[in-house]
């Protein structure tokens, strides 16, 4: 009591105050906060915890690089130690933004070096960032532990080399699903024969062929390696003599797994997966056969996350497969598995919480019908746990989807995507909107939800008065005039990021969300109907506000083609390319 | 050892399908040279004309784009005429990348972006798929390069050290076509199952056709094939489905695949109309 009163207190300073609350105390229990939402928390309490806060913060995490200068970070946070940076919009996945839009980590990177030289780790989602800047890195950061690159571009394996031949102390490298210039497997045999640290080495997305005995000499020596995941160059009989070398792996990702082998050497692969006790996730099986499968059995049991994503199994296999894996939370798929493969896993999978399944053919209509709406009903009815699915499929059903959110209220994340834009109900030719008003009224924890199929404004007005918790808003093709788009902004109070396209959205629309913009991190609209003058009525309006415009070659001046709004201290950029206009 | 090759794996943004524009106009215009009269089908042509040049002068190409009835539109009823130019719905200017949602039987409404999957994942079906890769993965893989400079990248280098085919899985879809080059009385055949981007395959035919180059280190196989980029005195061209003779590299590799019956290397002063396609080459970003 008393100490809060001192604090607010408009006479205290900090030399007067004699807070009966020591600062270690503050400071040990601050240590144990890990979480960057209740550590901001924290720091908004009063002065003292803000600073206590701010010197004892080791990890920051930036969900927009732009939001913020590295400048501000640094001056705020004086002890990092660990960086998370996410830079272009989502959409730039899918094609949907230029290259050399920017995001560029090189001059983060300078910034650390001075204020951060003990940085550790980096972990990077959709930015930009090149050889040079690797190699920066690797040479001026002694204590460089860990890095992690997700949709990254801008560089090669040089990169990788210089990464692997100067960080004397790097745990992990975790290259994933990066637009990699891959230009050889040579960056493998850079780590030096004295280098033990590795404890994550992930280049399951590259390509080209690494050298398989300085791969085997590194897990050799890298005794506390515990996730390993190698790339198609890595042949069954590889995969075998490492998995011998490290028993210990708790998490995996094989290379090619089909390859002619003698009974001897199934067996002893077999008896190498037998071996691996800790085995907790599994991917990769590039190519997998039903011939090879069986060898995996032993380890199923232990399996939480199996993804099978890049093996196009057939329902029979997998149905086999899946039967050993009792314990499975996450489980990933290619729609080649079908209905019926998804039958399986609904009964032999009682305690799985993510469901991901992947068209194999996302563009050809004719070949193999992948999933429909009985398969996600019928893993609905078998895993009652289930809270987080990302669905592609050709068809669906209104009553499905209510059938699905019955028997799982606990959705979290609904990701639909009907892969033809704009297709209705198959059986009732209705819209789909009776399907996302029953997702967002049963499932009340629902933070993420994607949209698809033929939708009117009504799927909208659903969201805004039931979604209370949705943080996380994808529509493409979907609405019929302004007012969808208005209901969402003004009925979902934690919405952070809301990413529209091909929708019939205009500025009415768009300047409704004036006042709720600075409490997201981003707007992304693109192929609606907004015009540069209301963009710019935004930006003058709210200053606080990014408003970035990038323009189609042959349309007219006055549309404004793909839009971007986000909230930053740190004003405008100043790297946009010339297709990017500030306004 | 060959990862990627550094030559190009077309990052040459099809006159085709470019960046922005998924949904215009059809037009094709081919011929063959070899025959005596031209075979010529005109489409309504946006941009970029399609002057075709009587038969002496050669031909030029362009690949097919997709249609306006690719796209039907939705909210109305009205079904869009595939010659309609301007598919201008009054809401939108600048519609033509907007893609009405379309009824159920649709081959190939290939919007840019759509289904949202990522270029990493698509490239790897690309590679694993039974049938030929369709138009848009290597559409994506290109445009998701990270720089644009004109020295190419692979986006995929699963193809082996020597180019030749790599062994296969049990998905083993080889398709062999055969190769005819001016001036050399025997053809051969080729798999075109076993690369997956045109510098690959132009490197093979080289390789096949005049022998194998002095040096094949990583280093050498940066330069981009000189099939390819028109500094060769041939030029590499193929007979599609419907019996056109197209220039190689326009379309995306899974489009190719998909249409291509047999290659011939023809002499660059028979193929006229490669300058535009380079220069537009070399305009892209």
């Amino acid at each position: 009591m008393d100490s809060k009163k001192q604090k607010d207190s408009p006479q205290s300073n900090e030399s007067t105050r004699t807070s009966p609350f020591p600062d270690e105390a503050l400071d040990r229990v601050l240590g144990l906060v890990k979480s960057h939402k209740d550590r901001s928390s924290v720091s908004l309490v009063c002065k003292d915890w803000y600073n206590a806060e701010r010197w004892s913060r080791t990890h920051v995490f930036i969900g927009n690089c732009y939001s913020v200068s590295p400048e501000i970070v640094a001056r705020r946070f004086p002890n990092i130690r660990s960086v998370t940076l996410k830079g272009k919009p989502r959409f730039s996945d899918f094609n949907l933004v230029p290259l050399n839009w920017g995001a560029d980590i090189h001059h983060w990177l300078v910034v650390f070096a001075s204020k951060y030289p003990f940085l550790e780790e980096l972990r990077l989602k959709r930015m930009t960032i090149s050889d040079e800047s690797l190699e920066f890195l690797a040479t001026t950061f002694t204590n460089f532990k860990a890095l992690s690159l997700l949709s990254c571009d801008g560089f090669s394996t040089d990169g990788l080399a210089a990464i692997a031949t100067h960080c004397k102390n790097l745990t992990e490298l975790d290259i994933q699903e990066n637009g990699i210039d891959d230009l050889g497997g040579g960056w493998l045999s850079c780590f030096p024969e004295n280098f033990t640290s590795l404890e994550v080495l992930n280049f399951a997305n590259l390509n080209s062929d690494v050298s398989f005995d300085a791969l085997e000499r590194l897990v050799n020596r890298c005794r506390s390696l515990k996730v390993l995941k190698v790339n198609k160059s890595i042949t069954l009989e590889n995969l075998q003599r490492l998995l011998e070398r490290a028993p210990q792996l708790i998490e995996l990702c094989t290379g090619s797994f089909n390859q002619d082998l003698t009974p001897r050497q199934y067996a002893e692969l077999e008896s190498a997966f037998n071996n691996c006790k800790n085995l907790n996730i599994l991917a990769g099986l590039w190519e997998a056969t039903s011939l090879y499968l069986p060898v995996l059995y032993p380890v199923c049991t232990n399996l939480t996350f199996l993804n099978l994503s890049y093996a196009a199994l057939q329902s029979g296999e997998l149905a086999k497969l899946i039967a050993h894996c009792s314990n499975l939370r996450r489980l990933w798929v290619l729609d080649t598995v079908e209905d019926k493969g998804l039958e399986a896993v609904g009964s032999s999978c009682p305690l799985l919480e993510e469901l991901r399944v992947f068209p194999a053919e996302p563009f050809e209509q004719d070949v193999a019908p992948g999933v429909t709406e009985r398969g996600f009903v019928a893993v609905s009815y078998g895993c009652p746990r289930l809270h987080y699915v990302l669905y592609f499929c050709r068809q669906m059903t209104n009553a499905a989807v209510a059938t699905i959110v019955q028997n799982c209220p606990d959705f979290t994340h609904f990701r639909l995507c009907i892969m033809n834009p704009g297709q209705p109900d198959y059986l009732t030719d209705e819209p789909m909107d009776e399907a996302f008003g029953a997702v967002v009224k049963n499932c009340a924890k629902l933070q993420r939800l994607a949209v698809s199929g033929l939708l009117t404004d009504l799927t909208f007005e659903y969201i805004g008065k039931y979604a209370k918790n949705l943080e996380t808003l994808s529509v493409a093709f979907a609405g019929r005039s302004d007012l969808g788009m208005q209901c969402v902004l003004s009925g979902c109070p934690k919405l952070r990021k809301l990413e529209i396209r091909d929708c019939p959205f205009g500025n009415e629309a768009l300047l409704s969300g004036l006042e709720k913009y600075e409490s997201m991190r981003s707007l992304w609209m693109s192929a609606c109907n907004v015009t540069m003058n209301a963009c710019r009525r935004l930006a003058k309006q709210m200053p606080r506000l990014n408003v970035e415009v990038m323009k189609d070659e042959e349309s007219d001046d006055s549309q404004a083609d793909k839009v971007y709004v986000y909230r930053s201290v740190a004003g405008p950029r100043r790297d946009a390319p010339p297709f990017v206009m500030t306004l | 050892m060959e990862g990627g090759s550094g030559g190009a794996c077309t990052s040459w943004s099809m006159s085709t399908v470019s960046k922005e524009d998924n949904l215009v106009l059809s037009i094709e215009v081919s011929s063959y040279p070899d025959e005596a009269g031209l075979e010529l089908g005109l489409g309504l042509s946006l941009g970029g004309g399609g002057g075709v040049k009587p038969q002496e002068q050669g031909w030029g190409q362009y690949g097919r784009i997709l249609t306006a009835k690719d796209f039907p539109s939705t909210v109305s009823s009205s079904s869009s005429s595939s010659s309609s130019l301007s598919r201008a719905n009054r809401t939108t200017a600048g519609i033509k990348r907007r893609a009405d949602s379309v009824a159920a039987s649709n081959s190939g409404s290939q919007v840019v972006g759509w289904p949202p999957i990522r270029a990493y994942r698509m490239n790897s079906l690309a590679n694993q798929s039974k049938s030929p890769v369709t138009e848009d993965m290597n559409s994506i893989v290109e445009k998701n390069k990270s720089t644009n400079t004109m020295a190419e990248k692979t986006y995929e280098g699963s193809n082996s050290t020597n180019g030749y085919a790599k062994k296969k899985g049990p998905l083993n879809t080889s398709f062999f076509v055969k190769v005819n080059m001016d001036g050399i009385p025997i053809g051969r055949k080729v798999d075109l199952s076993a690369h997956s981007c045109y510098e690959t395959l132009a490197k093979t035919l080289e390789e096949m056709f005049q022998g194998p180059t002095t040096n094949i280190n990583a280093v050498e196989s940066t330069r981009p094939s000189r099939l390819l980029d028109g500094s060769s005195e041939f030029v590499l061209t193929y007979e599609d489905k419907e019996g056109d003779w197209m220039l190689v590299g326009d379309v995306p590799w899974g489009m190719f695949l998909g249409s291509a019956r047999r290659l011939r290397i023809m002499r660059t002063s028979d193929a006229n109309g490669l300058a535009p396609r380079i220069q537009e080459r070399n305009g892209r970003q």
